[in-house]
């Protein structure tokens, strides 16, 4: 699925933020990448969604170089690479519905499964009651809830969190780890960067731990260190 | 689906953020009224140049019996010679000419100054060419070229002068060149200022929602699905502001214009560029710079 192959990036003017790592995550899994800030685990969301290039290395997704993708195909794969973030990046003139609508209709999708497929995935995350509210009328929580909601609205085959809980507390974030959890049940790949210790000792699954930009540990049934 | 969805994102973010909407319109309406307004008096003070230029003449005078520095009076053989040149020319530096006998300048004289000419004992008019050139700026040219066309560049035999209407001649071609040049300067630097105006309007109202921009690009949108209802809120606001501008141009045409000192003094080919077309180009203007704006100010926001 996830393909790091000997990947370094440097950020000018000589900011080393990944230094030779390497691993791969299989369809299906539940990875957390850990570390202290600064450690490099953003620069892998980034480096997957594409927002920047490798130094060196590749990177590869569903068995395609990343490195060889024209920027004309970013679109195409970024709805196949779902992502969640820490701050939601949710559109704040826009309502819950229209938030997940708005990521199916960029795909594509028709006005009939629009219509069809933002009530289900907004039950699916239980804010079915809440889909004509605004960002602004929601708590953090339910925020991040749009967030997942318009991530996995289309099934992508990939989910890639950046610290989703990292603004939340921690009941809120026990339900949203809950939510991602059943998502990657129903067979979607989750990559998780987090600095919730508790949730990753609590889960035991597989972890890569990165320290100063280098793969310090990679744990089956890993814990947060 | 796909222009659909646009176009609806389009008219739903018009809607959302009408305040920044309703400063654009209305700086697009104030830069095409500035430029209604250029056009319109800008076209008519360069058809006012241009008519003045064209009541400059070139006058060709024969040898008439007496004259001074003829040696002899002109004969049919000089004036046909001076319109052989002349025909020449015509269609490059002169567009018509027309020969005025001894009698005619003798009629004419009569009507302008009937008290001077009543005891005259005899014409002492001479016979003549008027010659209207192509363009004002040629009248020198004329003169100097028609006095070198004689044998061995001499001026013709039978010639006396040539008269170009001398200091005033040059002070109107001048003066003409003068308005042109402004006009052109200030047709260059208001157009540059309202581009910048509208430019700058709609680059702060994208500027304000590029947080926007950059959580539709991570959801998969394609460039042309964020850029195209941007475009299309250009064209609109572009489009209402200009129409609103040719509006109020043609209020002040009807209303203003007929209240103000009439200008017209017979020269009924004096006129600006027609309001019709006055309009087209300031909707054009309007469309283009909306859409084109807003399409740059949206680019440097698509490199997410």
């Amino acid at each position: 699925m996830i393909v790091f192959d000997g990947v370094t990036k440097v950020y000018e003017p000589d900011v080393v933020a990944l230094e030779d790592v390497s691993f791969v995550i299989e369809k299906g899994e539940f990875v957390f990448i850990v570390g202290a800030s600064g450690s490099g685990k953003s620069t892998i969301v980034r480096l997957l969604l594409k927002e920047i290039e490798p130094t060196r290395g590749r990177v590869l997704v569903g068995g395609r170089d990343l490195g060889r993708l024209k920027r004309s195909k970013i679109p195409m794969l970024r709805r196949n690479v779902a992502c969640v973030f820490q701050d939601f990046k949710l559109l704040p003139n826009r309502t819950a519905y229209e938030n997940v609508a708005y990521a199916l209709k960029v795909q594509g999708e028709s006005r009939e499964s629009i219509r069809k497929k933002v009530p289900e995935v907004l039950s699916l995350v239980g804010l079915a009651h809440k889909a004509s509210s605004y960002p602004g009328e929601l708590s953090g929580g339910e925020q991040q809830r749009v967030s997942i909601a318009r991530a996995v609205a289309n099934h992508p085959p990939l989910l890639v969190c950046d610290e989703p809980t990292g603004n939340l507390d921690p009941d809120t974030s026990v339900g949203i780890m809950q939510l991602l959890y059943r998502i990657n049940l129903a067979g979607t790949t989750v990559l998780m960067v987090t600095h919730d210790r508790e949730m990753v000792n609590k889960m035991r699954k597989r972890v890569i731990a990165l320290e100063e930009g280098r793969l310090a540990r990679d744990e089956r049934r890993g814990g947060y260190e | 689906m796909r222009l659909r969805a646009i176009v609806g994102e389009a008219v739903r973010s018009l809607g959302a953020s009408m305040s920044t909407t309703v400063a654009a319109t209305l700086t697009v309406l104030i830069g095409m009224f500035v430029l209604g307004l250029v056009i319109g008096l800008g076209t008519w003070v360069l058809s006012w140049s241009e008519h003045a230029k064209r009541q400059l003449l070139v006058k060709v005078y024969f040898c008439s019996p007496g004259a001074q520095g003829c040696a002899r009076e002109a004969t049919a053989k000089d004036i046909e010679a001076v319109r052989l040149w002349l025909a020449k020319e015509k269609g490059e530096r002169v567009k018509s000419f027309r020969f005025i006998s001894q009698q005619e300048a003798l009629r004419i004289m009569r009507k302008k100054f009937p008290e001077l000419t009543k005891d005259l004992p005899y014409n002492p008019l001479p016979a003549s060419y008027e010659v209207v050139p192509t363009k004002g700026e040629y009248t020198d040219d004329i003169k100097r070229d028609l006095l070198r066309s004689g044998p061995g560049g001499t001026k013709p035999p039978g010639v006396e002068t040539v008269k170009d209407g001398g200091e005033k001649a040059r002070r109107v071609v001048k003066v003409g060149s003068i308005i042109e040049a402004v006009f052109l300067v200030g047709l260059v630097v208001l157009l540059g200022a309202s581009t910048l105006l509208i430019a700058n309007t709609i680059r702060l109202s994208i500027f304000a929602r590029r947080r926007e921009i950059e959580v539709m690009k991570l959801v998969g949108a394609t460039n042309w699905f964020v850029r195209g209802p941007f475009m299309i809120e250009g064209l609109i606001c572009g489009l209402v502001g200009s129409l609103a501008a040719v509006l109020l141009l043609f209020l002040g045409r009807e209303l203003v214009l007929p209240a103000l000192p009439h200008l017209d003094s017979g020269t009924s080919d004096v006129r600006a560029l027609s309001f019709e077309l006055t309009a087209l180009v300031i909707i054009g203007a309007g469309l283009v710079l909306g859409a084109l704006g807003s399409a740059l100010t949206v680019h440097r926001f698509l490199k997410v």
